[in-house]
Protein backbone atom coordinates (compact mmCIF):
# COMPACT_ATOMS: atom_id res chain seq x y z
CA UNK A 1 0.00 0.00 0.00
CA UNK A 2 1.54 3.53 -0.70
CA UNK A 3 2.11 5.91 2.25
CA UNK A 4 -0.75 8.67 2.15
CA UNK A 5 1.55 10.99 4.37
CA UNK A 6 5.10 10.52 3.78
CA UNK A 7 7.62 12.84 5.54
CA UNK A 8 11.11 13.03 4.48
CA UNK A 9 14.30 14.13 6.67
CA UNK A 10 12.06 16.78 8.17
CA UNK A 11 13.85 19.88 10.66
CA UNK A 12 12.11 22.49 12.48
CA UNK A 13 12.27 24.56 15.86
CA UNK A 14 12.39 27.81 17.26
CA UNK A 15 14.45 30.48 16.31
CA UNK A 16 17.88 28.96 16.79
CA UNK A 17 16.39 25.65 18.91
CA UNK A 18 16.58 22.56 16.50
CA UNK A 19 13.95 20.39 18.26
CA UNK A 20 12.71 18.34 14.99
CA UNK A 21 15.84 17.30 13.59
CA UNK A 22 15.51 15.05 10.25
CA UNK A 23 12.70 13.15 11.16
CA UNK A 24 11.09 10.58 8.41
CA UNK A 25 7.54 8.50 8.90
CA UNK A 26 5.60 7.22 6.37
CA UNK A 27 1.75 6.57 7.00
CA UNK A 28 -0.55 4.37 4.57
CA UNK A 29 -3.89 5.11 3.99
CA UNK A 30 -6.14 3.80 6.70
CA UNK A 31 -3.13 2.85 8.89
CA UNK A 32 -2.74 4.30 12.68
CA UNK A 33 0.04 5.22 13.71
CA UNK A 34 1.23 5.84 17.58
CA UNK A 35 4.33 8.55 18.21
CA UNK A 36 5.52 8.05 21.62
CA UNK A 37 8.26 9.88 23.21
CA UNK A 38 9.17 11.37 26.53
CA UNK A 39 8.62 14.49 27.22
CA UNK A 40 10.73 17.33 25.26
CA UNK A 41 11.54 15.39 22.41
CA UNK A 42 9.85 17.12 19.90
CA UNK A 43 6.65 15.02 19.63
CA UNK A 44 4.35 18.17 19.68
CA UNK A 45 6.80 20.49 17.48
CA UNK A 46 6.98 17.77 14.91
CA UNK A 47 2.66 17.13 14.94
CA UNK A 48 3.15 21.78 14.44
CA UNK A 49 5.29 21.67 11.73
CA UNK A 50 2.97 19.14 9.96
CA UNK A 51 0.48 21.27 10.14
CA UNK A 52 2.22 24.47 9.16
CA UNK A 53 1.83 25.62 12.65
CA UNK A 54 5.59 25.94 13.08
CA UNK A 55 7.55 26.47 9.79
CA UNK A 56 10.18 23.25 8.70
CA UNK A 57 13.46 24.59 8.21
CA UNK A 58 13.99 21.59 5.64
CA UNK A 59 12.72 18.31 4.67
CA UNK A 60 9.13 17.35 2.75
CA UNK A 61 5.91 16.37 4.07
CA UNK A 62 3.79 15.11 1.08
CA UNK A 63 0.40 14.31 1.56
CA UNK A 64 -0.82 11.65 -1.37
CA UNK A 65 1.90 12.91 -3.21
CA UNK A 66 1.30 16.74 -2.63
CA UNK A 67 4.39 18.88 -1.01
CA UNK A 68 2.89 20.71 2.05
CA UNK A 69 5.95 21.42 3.83
CA UNK A 70 6.61 25.80 4.22
CA UNK A 71 2.79 26.10 2.98
CA UNK A 72 0.99 28.22 4.94
CA UNK A 73 -0.91 26.35 7.63
CA UNK A 74 -4.41 26.99 6.33
CA UNK A 75 -3.48 25.68 3.29
CA UNK A 76 -2.28 22.52 4.73
CA UNK A 77 -5.86 22.22 6.31
CA UNK A 78 -7.48 22.40 2.91
CA UNK A 79 -5.48 20.07 1.69
CA UNK A 80 -6.41 17.39 3.88
CA UNK A 81 -4.59 17.68 7.44
CA UNK A 82 -6.85 18.25 10.74
CA UNK A 83 -5.29 18.41 14.12
CA UNK A 84 -6.52 18.01 17.46
CA UNK A 85 -3.91 19.93 19.55
CA UNK A 86 -2.36 19.43 22.85
CA UNK A 87 -4.91 20.87 25.37
CA UNK A 88 -8.08 20.93 23.19
CA UNK A 89 -7.82 24.75 22.51
CA UNK A 90 -11.31 25.57 21.69
CA UNK A 91 -12.78 28.93 21.78
CA UNK A 92 -14.03 29.01 25.53
CA UNK A 93 -16.68 32.12 24.72
CA UNK A 94 -18.25 30.22 21.44
CA UNK A 95 -21.10 27.60 22.25
CA UNK A 96 -20.25 23.93 21.36
CA UNK A 97 -21.90 24.29 17.80
CA UNK A 98 -20.54 27.27 17.11
CA UNK A 99 -16.57 26.01 17.40
CA UNK A 100 -17.52 22.98 15.39
CA UNK A 101 -19.23 25.26 12.75
CA UNK A 102 -15.27 25.95 12.56
CA UNK A 103 -14.51 23.43 11.53
CA UNK A 104 -16.87 22.51 8.47
CA UNK A 105 -15.76 21.73 5.35
CA UNK A 106 -17.85 19.61 2.91
CA UNK A 107 -17.43 16.88 1.02
CA UNK A 108 -19.69 14.88 -0.44
CA UNK A 109 -19.33 12.08 1.27
CA UNK A 110 -18.24 12.76 5.08
CA UNK A 111 -18.53 13.78 8.56
CA UNK A 112 -21.34 16.77 9.20
CA UNK A 113 -23.17 17.86 12.14
CA UNK A 114 -26.08 15.31 12.33
CA UNK A 115 -23.45 12.02 11.99
CA UNK A 116 -20.86 13.92 14.57
CA UNK A 117 -24.03 14.02 16.61
CA UNK A 118 -24.99 10.42 16.46
CA UNK A 119 -21.49 9.62 16.83
CA UNK A 120 -20.67 12.00 20.26
CA UNK A 121 -24.78 12.28 21.38
CA UNK A 122 -23.69 13.82 24.74
CA UNK A 123 -22.85 17.27 22.05
CA UNK A 124 -25.71 17.49 21.00
CA UNK A 125 -27.33 17.68 24.25
CA UNK A 126 -24.92 20.86 24.61
CA UNK A 127 -24.94 22.40 21.65
CA UNK A 128 -26.14 26.10 22.68
CA UNK A 129 -23.31 25.83 25.79
CA UNK A 130 -20.48 27.83 25.81
CA UNK A 131 -17.23 25.84 25.47
CA UNK A 132 -15.33 27.33 27.74
CA UNK A 133 -18.14 25.27 30.83
CA UNK A 134 -17.48 22.32 29.63
CA UNK A 135 -15.90 19.18 31.53
CA UNK A 136 -12.23 18.00 29.82
CA UNK A 137 -13.51 15.47 28.44
CA UNK A 138 -16.64 17.05 26.59
CA UNK A 139 -13.96 19.95 25.65
CA UNK A 140 -11.80 16.60 23.72
CA UNK A 141 -15.41 15.29 22.09
CA UNK A 142 -15.53 18.96 20.97
CA UNK A 143 -12.09 19.23 19.43
CA UNK A 144 -12.51 15.49 17.81
CA UNK A 145 -15.63 16.36 16.44
CA UNK A 146 -14.22 20.10 15.16
CA UNK A 147 -11.51 17.93 13.64
CA UNK A 148 -13.56 15.12 12.38
CA UNK A 149 -15.75 18.00 10.13
CA UNK A 150 -12.92 19.19 8.31
CA UNK A 151 -13.02 15.57 6.37
CA UNK A 152 -9.46 14.94 6.98
CA UNK A 153 -7.39 12.26 4.40
CA UNK A 154 -5.02 12.41 7.39
CA UNK A 155 -6.15 12.91 11.14
CA UNK A 156 -3.30 14.41 13.97
CA UNK A 157 -3.74 14.38 17.51
CA UNK A 158 -1.59 15.62 20.14
CA UNK A 159 -1.83 14.01 23.78
CA UNK A 160 -6.05 13.82 23.45
CA UNK A 161 -5.69 11.88 26.64
CA UNK A 162 -3.80 14.57 28.69
CA UNK A 163 -6.01 15.74 31.70
CA UNK A 164 -8.38 13.21 31.45
CA UNK A 165 -9.76 10.97 34.04
CA UNK A 166 -9.24 7.07 33.16
CA UNK A 167 -13.12 6.89 32.65
CA UNK A 168 -13.26 9.29 30.33
CA UNK A 169 -10.15 8.34 28.46
CA UNK A 170 -11.73 4.44 28.20
CA UNK A 171 -14.43 6.60 26.45
CA UNK A 172 -12.22 8.66 24.52
CA UNK A 173 -10.64 5.22 23.32
CA UNK A 174 -13.89 4.04 22.17
CA UNK A 175 -14.54 6.99 19.80
CA UNK A 176 -11.33 6.47 18.75
CA UNK A 177 -11.48 2.92 17.89
CA UNK A 178 -14.50 3.72 16.02
CA UNK A 179 -12.94 5.89 14.01
CA UNK A 180 -9.80 3.94 13.13
CA UNK A 181 -12.94 1.06 11.78
CA UNK A 182 -14.43 3.23 9.78
CA UNK A 183 -10.73 3.32 8.05
CA UNK A 184 -9.53 6.87 9.17
CA UNK A 185 -5.86 7.68 9.00
CA UNK A 186 -4.65 8.64 12.43
CA UNK A 187 -1.09 9.43 13.74
CA UNK A 188 -1.36 10.24 17.21
CA UNK A 189 1.30 11.36 19.48
CA UNK A 190 0.30 9.80 23.04
CA UNK A 191 2.04 9.61 26.61
CA UNK A 192 -1.01 6.71 27.75
CA UNK A 193 0.78 3.45 26.31
CA UNK A 194 -2.31 1.64 26.50
CA UNK A 195 -4.47 4.17 24.34
CA UNK A 196 -2.09 4.51 22.16
CA UNK A 197 -1.22 0.85 21.54
CA UNK A 198 -4.65 -0.14 21.63
CA UNK A 199 -6.16 2.42 18.64
CA UNK A 200 -2.86 2.01 16.36
CA UNK A 201 -1.29 -0.37 14.32
CA UNK A 202 2.16 0.70 14.70
CA UNK A 203 4.75 2.11 16.70
CA UNK A 204 7.11 4.73 16.30
CA UNK A 205 9.50 6.53 19.09
CA UNK A 206 10.93 9.50 18.89
CA UNK A 207 14.07 10.68 21.31
CA UNK A 208 16.12 13.84 20.87
CA UNK A 209 13.83 15.18 17.49
CA UNK A 210 14.61 12.13 15.66
CA UNK A 211 12.84 8.62 15.16
CA UNK A 212 15.00 5.95 17.21
CA UNK A 213 12.40 3.04 16.48
CA UNK A 214 9.41 2.11 14.30
CA UNK A 215 7.84 -1.13 14.48
CA UNK A 216 4.43 -3.03 14.34
CA UNK A 217 2.49 -3.11 17.57
CA UNK A 218 2.59 -6.43 18.01
CA UNK A 219 6.58 -6.66 17.54
CA UNK A 220 6.73 -3.45 19.81
CA UNK A 221 4.62 -5.78 22.97
CA UNK A 222 7.47 -8.18 22.15
CA UNK A 223 10.08 -5.60 23.20
CA UNK A 224 9.41 -4.76 26.70
CA UNK A 225 12.92 -3.70 26.41
CA UNK A 226 12.76 -0.85 23.60
CA UNK A 227 9.89 0.98 26.07
CA UNK A 228 12.02 0.45 28.94
CA UNK A 229 14.97 1.96 27.25
CA UNK A 230 13.62 4.75 25.43
CA UNK A 231 10.05 5.70 27.36
CA UNK A 232 11.29 4.56 30.79
CA UNK A 233 8.61 2.23 31.03
CA UNK A 234 9.29 -0.68 33.68
CA UNK B 1 -38.28 31.03 21.78
CA UNK B 2 -36.35 30.80 25.37
CA UNK B 3 -36.99 33.52 28.17
CA UNK B 4 -33.65 35.50 27.06
CA UNK B 5 -35.31 35.60 23.83
CA UNK B 6 -37.88 37.53 25.02
CA UNK B 7 -36.00 39.90 27.30
CA UNK B 8 -33.60 40.94 24.34
CA UNK B 9 -36.57 41.04 22.07
CA UNK B 10 -38.45 43.47 25.02
CA UNK B 11 -35.03 45.15 25.25
CA UNK B 12 -34.85 46.08 21.45
CA UNK B 13 -38.76 46.71 21.61
CA UNK B 14 -37.96 49.42 24.56
CA UNK B 15 -35.06 50.71 22.64
CA UNK B 16 -36.94 51.35 19.35
CA UNK B 17 -39.82 53.12 21.13
CA UNK B 18 -37.56 55.47 23.11
CA UNK B 19 -35.87 56.46 20.44
CA UNK B 20 -38.68 57.22 18.51
CA UNK B 21 -40.17 59.31 21.16
CA UNK B 22 -37.03 61.05 21.79
CA UNK B 23 -38.29 64.41 19.75
CA UNK B 24 -41.44 64.50 22.10
CA UNK B 25 -39.46 64.10 25.05
CA UNK B 26 -36.02 66.42 24.55
CA UNK B 27 -35.72 69.52 23.68
CA UNK B 28 -33.41 70.12 20.46
CA UNK B 29 -30.46 70.88 22.04
CA UNK B 30 -30.83 67.59 23.73
CA UNK B 31 -32.19 66.22 20.69
CA UNK B 32 -29.00 66.91 19.38
CA UNK B 33 -26.88 65.28 21.48
CA UNK B 34 -28.51 62.13 21.01
CA UNK B 35 -27.88 62.32 17.14
CA UNK B 36 -24.31 62.91 18.00
CA UNK B 37 -24.39 59.94 20.29
CA UNK B 38 -26.27 57.54 17.70
CA UNK B 39 -23.39 59.32 15.06
CA UNK B 40 -20.26 58.90 17.18
CA UNK B 41 -21.67 55.20 18.63
CA UNK B 42 -22.06 54.21 15.26
CA UNK B 43 -18.24 55.11 14.27
CA UNK B 44 -17.18 53.73 17.60
CA UNK B 45 -18.96 50.21 16.72
CA UNK B 46 -17.31 49.67 13.40
CA UNK B 47 -13.96 50.43 15.35
CA UNK B 48 -15.17 47.42 17.64
CA UNK B 49 -15.68 45.31 14.43
CA UNK B 50 -11.92 45.93 13.99
CA UNK B 51 -10.35 46.20 18.12
CA UNK B 52 -13.10 43.71 19.82
CA UNK B 53 -14.54 41.16 17.13
CA UNK B 54 -10.94 40.73 15.38
CA UNK B 55 -8.50 42.10 17.80
CA UNK B 56 -6.68 44.76 15.86
CA UNK B 57 -6.32 48.07 17.77
CA UNK B 58 -6.92 50.73 15.69
CA UNK B 59 -5.26 54.32 16.86
CA UNK B 60 -6.44 55.55 13.12
CA UNK B 61 -9.99 54.96 12.59
CA UNK B 62 -10.73 58.99 12.16
CA UNK B 63 -9.27 57.93 8.86
CA UNK B 64 -12.76 56.51 7.98
CA UNK B 65 -14.66 59.24 9.29
CA UNK B 66 -13.39 62.06 7.84
CA UNK B 67 -13.18 60.52 4.13
CA UNK B 68 -16.86 59.52 4.60
CA UNK B 69 -17.62 62.74 5.89
CA UNK B 70 -15.18 64.34 2.89
CA UNK B 71 -17.07 62.32 0.83
CA UNK B 72 -20.55 63.56 1.77
CA UNK B 73 -19.92 66.71 1.92
CA UNK B 74 -17.95 66.88 -1.41
CA UNK B 75 -20.81 65.14 -3.28
CA UNK B 76 -23.32 67.84 -1.51
CA UNK B 77 -21.68 70.81 -2.28
CA UNK B 78 -20.61 69.73 -6.17
CA UNK B 79 -23.32 67.44 -7.21
CA UNK B 80 -26.23 66.29 -5.16
CA UNK B 81 -27.94 66.83 -2.06
CA UNK B 82 -29.44 63.05 -1.77
CA UNK B 83 -29.12 61.93 1.25
CA UNK B 84 -28.65 58.23 0.14
CA UNK B 85 -26.47 59.11 -2.17
CA UNK B 86 -24.23 60.96 0.28
CA UNK B 87 -24.09 57.32 2.51
CA UNK B 88 -23.38 55.21 -0.37
CA UNK B 89 -20.57 57.56 -1.91
CA UNK B 90 -19.00 57.65 1.61
CA UNK B 91 -19.18 53.64 1.96
CA UNK B 92 -17.55 53.09 -1.84
CA UNK B 93 -14.84 56.09 -0.86
CA UNK B 94 -14.60 53.79 2.43
CA UNK B 95 -13.94 50.27 0.37
CA UNK B 96 -11.61 52.32 -1.86
CA UNK B 97 -9.59 52.99 1.05
CA UNK B 98 -9.58 50.19 2.91
CA UNK B 99 -8.58 47.73 0.28
CA UNK B 100 -4.90 48.83 -0.31
CA UNK B 101 -4.63 50.17 3.13
CA UNK B 102 -6.14 46.97 4.71
CA UNK B 103 -3.79 44.83 2.19
CA UNK B 104 -1.12 46.59 3.96
CA UNK B 105 -1.92 46.66 7.63
CA UNK B 106 -3.19 43.07 8.21
CA UNK B 107 -0.30 41.80 7.71
CA UNK B 108 0.89 43.83 11.22
CA UNK B 109 -0.88 43.28 14.72
CA UNK B 110 -0.03 44.99 17.62
CA UNK B 111 1.50 48.07 18.31
CA UNK B 112 2.91 47.68 14.49
CA UNK B 113 -0.84 47.70 13.32
CA UNK B 114 -1.67 50.47 15.78
CA UNK B 115 1.19 52.76 14.33
CA UNK B 116 0.38 52.20 11.03
CA UNK B 117 -3.21 52.93 11.43
CA UNK B 118 -2.42 56.19 12.74
CA UNK B 119 -0.02 57.06 10.35
CA UNK B 120 -2.58 56.15 7.31
CA UNK B 121 -5.47 58.81 9.54
CA UNK B 122 -2.37 61.41 9.69
CA UNK B 123 -1.50 61.27 6.15
CA UNK B 124 -4.94 62.11 5.74
CA UNK B 125 -4.95 64.74 8.02
CA UNK B 126 -2.31 66.60 6.00
CA UNK B 127 -4.21 65.82 2.93
CA UNK B 128 -6.96 67.52 4.08
CA UNK B 129 -5.37 70.25 4.64
CA UNK B 130 -3.13 71.00 2.34
CA UNK B 131 -5.31 69.94 -0.97
CA UNK B 132 -6.81 73.65 -0.15
CA UNK B 133 -8.45 73.85 -4.04
CA UNK B 134 -10.85 70.73 -2.97
CA UNK B 135 -11.52 70.44 0.68
CA UNK B 136 -11.34 73.84 2.12
CA UNK B 137 -7.87 73.09 3.92
CA UNK B 138 -8.11 73.77 7.28
CA UNK B 139 -10.86 76.07 7.42
CA UNK B 140 -12.55 73.38 6.35
CA UNK B 141 -15.12 72.75 3.48
CA UNK B 142 -18.33 75.04 3.71
CA UNK B 143 -21.40 75.60 1.62
CA UNK B 144 -22.80 72.17 2.80
CA UNK B 145 -26.23 72.00 1.90
CA UNK B 146 -29.08 70.27 4.20
CA UNK B 147 -30.09 66.63 2.86
CA UNK B 148 -32.71 65.17 0.78
CA UNK B 149 -34.32 62.25 1.84
CA UNK B 150 -36.74 62.07 -0.74
CA UNK B 151 -37.39 64.39 -3.85
CA UNK B 152 -39.17 67.23 -1.77
CA UNK B 153 -38.53 65.74 1.61
CA UNK B 154 -35.80 68.19 2.85
CA UNK B 155 -34.49 67.27 6.34
CA UNK B 156 -33.69 70.78 7.74
CA UNK B 157 -35.06 70.29 10.88
CA UNK B 158 -33.47 68.71 13.91
CA UNK B 159 -35.93 66.03 14.28
CA UNK B 160 -36.39 65.81 10.54
CA UNK B 161 -32.58 64.90 10.87
CA UNK B 162 -32.86 63.07 14.25
CA UNK B 163 -34.96 60.38 12.67
CA UNK B 164 -32.74 59.80 9.94
CA UNK B 165 -30.17 59.23 11.50
CA UNK B 166 -31.68 57.02 14.22
CA UNK B 167 -33.21 54.87 11.48
CA UNK B 168 -29.78 54.39 9.47
CA UNK B 169 -27.66 53.67 12.83
CA UNK B 170 -30.62 51.06 13.81
CA UNK B 171 -30.40 49.19 10.01
CA UNK B 172 -26.56 49.67 10.39
CA UNK B 173 -26.16 48.33 13.75
CA UNK B 174 -28.36 45.25 12.92
CA UNK B 175 -26.23 44.74 9.76
CA UNK B 176 -23.09 44.73 11.60
CA UNK B 177 -24.78 42.85 14.37
CA UNK B 178 -25.79 39.63 11.76
CA UNK B 179 -22.64 40.17 10.32
CA UNK B 180 -20.22 39.74 13.82
CA UNK B 181 -22.80 36.62 14.66
CA UNK B 182 -22.37 34.84 11.64
CA UNK B 183 -20.22 32.59 10.88
CA UNK B 184 -17.93 34.85 9.37
CA UNK B 185 -18.16 36.73 12.36
CA UNK B 186 -17.57 33.62 14.67
CA UNK B 187 -14.42 32.86 12.59
CA UNK B 188 -13.19 36.81 13.56
CA UNK B 189 -13.32 35.97 17.10
CA UNK B 190 -11.60 32.80 16.31
CA UNK B 191 -8.80 34.66 14.58
CA UNK B 192 -9.12 37.13 17.78
CA UNK B 193 -8.74 34.59 20.18
CA UNK B 194 -5.87 32.19 18.50
CA UNK B 195 -5.05 33.21 14.90
CA UNK B 196 -2.65 30.03 14.55
CA UNK B 197 -5.48 27.65 15.63
CA UNK B 198 -7.28 29.21 12.93
CA UNK B 199 -4.89 28.96 10.41
CA UNK B 200 -4.36 24.80 11.29
CA UNK B 201 -8.17 25.13 11.22
CA UNK B 202 -8.10 26.03 6.89
CA UNK B 203 -9.17 29.82 7.92
CA UNK B 204 -6.91 31.82 5.49
CA UNK B 205 -6.47 34.77 8.83
CA UNK B 206 -5.52 37.90 6.49
CA UNK B 207 -8.13 37.55 4.33
CA UNK B 208 -10.57 37.22 7.41
CA UNK B 209 -8.68 40.60 8.77
CA UNK B 210 -8.81 42.60 5.37
CA UNK B 211 -12.81 41.45 4.94
CA UNK B 212 -13.26 43.04 8.78
CA UNK B 213 -10.73 45.97 7.97
CA UNK B 214 -13.43 47.06 5.10
CA UNK B 215 -16.50 46.60 6.63
CA UNK B 216 -14.69 48.88 9.45
CA UNK B 217 -13.84 50.97 7.20
CA UNK B 218 -17.22 51.07 5.45
CA UNK B 219 -19.19 51.32 8.85
CA UNK B 220 -16.92 53.86 9.94
CA UNK B 221 -16.99 56.10 6.44
CA UNK B 222 -20.98 55.68 6.80
CA UNK B 223 -20.76 57.29 9.93
CA UNK B 224 -18.64 60.24 9.17
CA UNK B 225 -21.00 60.59 6.14
CA UNK B 226 -23.84 60.83 8.87
CA UNK B 227 -21.83 63.09 10.87
CA UNK B 228 -21.26 65.67 8.47
CA UNK B 229 -25.02 65.72 6.61
CA UNK B 230 -26.39 66.09 10.49
CA UNK B 231 -23.70 69.06 11.24
CA UNK B 232 -23.10 70.45 7.73
CA UNK B 233 -19.53 70.88 8.08
CA UNK B 234 -16.39 68.81 7.97
CA UNK B 235 -12.49 69.68 8.95
CA UNK B 236 -9.22 68.42 8.68
CA UNK B 237 -10.44 67.64 12.78
CA UNK B 238 -12.50 64.66 11.50
CA UNK B 239 -9.18 62.48 10.60
CA UNK B 240 -7.31 63.77 13.67
CA UNK B 241 -5.76 61.87 16.23
CA UNK B 242 -8.27 63.28 19.10
CA UNK B 243 -11.11 61.67 16.85
CA UNK B 244 -9.73 58.30 16.65
CA UNK B 245 -8.38 58.70 20.17
CA UNK B 246 -12.37 59.38 21.43
CA UNK B 247 -13.85 56.51 19.39
CA UNK B 248 -11.10 54.10 20.99
CA UNK B 249 -12.45 55.33 24.23
CA UNK B 250 -15.87 55.09 23.42
CA UNK B 251 -14.98 51.22 23.02
CA UNK B 252 -12.74 50.94 26.14
CA UNK B 253 -15.99 52.37 28.14
CA UNK B 254 -18.58 50.51 26.95
CA UNK B 255 -16.79 47.23 26.35
CA UNK B 256 -14.47 45.76 23.94
CA UNK B 257 -16.06 42.52 23.45
CA UNK B 258 -19.35 43.85 23.55
CA UNK B 259 -20.74 45.36 19.97
CA UNK B 260 -23.62 47.47 21.84
CA UNK B 261 -20.80 48.60 24.46
CA UNK B 262 -19.75 50.79 21.63
CA UNK B 263 -22.98 52.61 21.71
CA UNK B 264 -22.98 52.77 25.41
CA UNK B 265 -19.53 54.53 25.42
CA UNK B 266 -20.57 57.03 23.22
CA UNK B 267 -23.46 58.18 25.13
CA UNK B 268 -20.71 58.29 28.00
CA UNK B 269 -18.39 60.15 25.91
CA UNK B 270 -20.59 62.77 24.36
CA UNK B 271 -22.59 63.37 27.97
CA UNK B 272 -19.59 63.80 29.95
CA UNK B 273 -17.92 66.03 27.51
CA UNK B 274 -21.35 68.28 27.73
CA UNK B 275 -21.24 68.19 31.59
CA UNK B 276 -18.15 68.67 32.10
CA UNK B 277 -17.01 71.12 29.96
CA UNK B 278 -19.99 73.39 31.21
CA UNK B 279 -18.17 73.15 34.29
CA UNK B 280 -14.55 73.03 34.48
CA UNK B 281 -12.16 74.04 32.07
CA UNK B 282 -10.43 70.50 31.16
CA UNK B 283 -13.34 68.13 30.85
CA UNK B 284 -10.80 65.77 29.36
CA UNK B 285 -9.34 65.14 32.82
CA UNK B 286 -13.25 64.00 34.10
CA UNK B 287 -13.25 61.87 31.10
CA UNK B 288 -9.90 60.02 32.16
CA UNK B 289 -11.38 60.05 35.40
CA UNK B 290 -14.00 57.98 34.18
CA UNK B 291 -12.06 55.78 31.65
CA UNK B 292 -9.57 55.20 34.80
CA UNK B 293 -12.46 53.83 37.39
CA UNK B 294 -14.21 51.93 34.26
CA UNK B 295 -11.01 49.84 33.27
CA UNK B 296 -10.19 49.24 37.36
CA UNK B 297 -14.20 48.40 38.20
CA UNK B 298 -15.72 47.35 35.15
CA UNK B 299 -12.86 45.53 32.75
CA UNK B 300 -15.82 44.22 30.82
CA UNK B 301 -17.11 47.82 29.88
CA UNK B 302 -20.15 49.66 31.28
CA UNK B 303 -21.88 47.09 28.97
CA UNK B 304 -21.04 43.93 31.31
CA UNK B 305 -23.26 45.95 34.07
CA UNK B 306 -26.74 43.81 32.61
CA UNK B 307 -24.57 40.73 31.97
CA UNK B 308 -23.29 41.22 35.97
CA UNK B 309 -26.70 41.33 36.92
CA UNK B 310 -28.29 38.88 35.12
CA UNK B 311 -25.56 36.21 36.07
CA UNK B 312 -26.89 34.91 39.02
CA UNK B 313 -30.10 34.27 37.59
CA UNK B 314 -29.14 32.65 34.32
CA UNK B 315 -26.54 30.08 36.34
CA UNK B 316 -29.37 28.70 38.11
CA UNK B 317 -31.12 27.83 34.25
CA UNK B 318 -27.54 26.65 32.86
CA UNK B 319 -27.40 22.97 32.91
CA UNK B 320 -24.90 21.19 35.43
CA UNK B 321 -21.43 19.66 33.37
CA UNK B 322 -22.23 15.73 32.97
CA UNK B 323 -19.52 13.51 34.57
CA UNK B 324 -18.22 12.98 31.49
CA UNK B 325 -14.45 14.44 31.95
CA UNK B 326 -14.42 15.80 35.32
CA UNK B 327 -10.64 16.03 35.15
CA UNK B 328 -10.01 14.66 38.53
CA UNK B 329 -6.99 13.07 37.94
CA UNK B 330 -4.20 12.53 35.74
CA UNK B 331 -3.78 8.92 34.01
CA UNK B 332 -1.60 6.74 34.64
CA UNK B 333 -0.29 4.52 32.64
Amino acid sequence: MSALLEVKDLHAGYGASRIVRGVSLSVEEGAGIVLFGRNGVGKSTFMQALMGMVTPSSGQVLLAGKQLAGRPAHEIAKAGLAIVPQGRRLFPDLTVQENLMLGIRQTPKGWTLDTLYELLPRLAERTAQPAGLLSGGEQQMVAIGRALLRNPSVLLLDEPSEGLAPRIIAELAGVLRTLRADGLTVLIVEQNLKLGLTMSDHVAIMDVGKIVHESTVTEFRRSPDIARRYLGVI
Amino acid sequence: MNPNMYVRWAIRIVIIVALALAPFLLNTFRLSLLSEILILGLAAVSLSVLVGVTGLPSLGHAAFYGLGGYAAGLLSVHATDSAILGLLVAAVVGIIFAIPAGWLSVRTTGIVFLMLSLAFAELLFSLSQSLRWLTGGSDGLAGIRNPVLLPGIELSTVPSRYYYIAAVVVVVYIMVRRFVDSPFGHALSGINSNALRMDALGYNVSHYRRVAYSVAGVVGAVAGALNVQNARFVAPENFGFMTSAFLLVMVILGGVKRLHGALAGAAILVVARDELSSRFDSWELGLGLILVLVIYFLPGGVASIVERIAAPFKKRREPRATPLGTDESVVSR
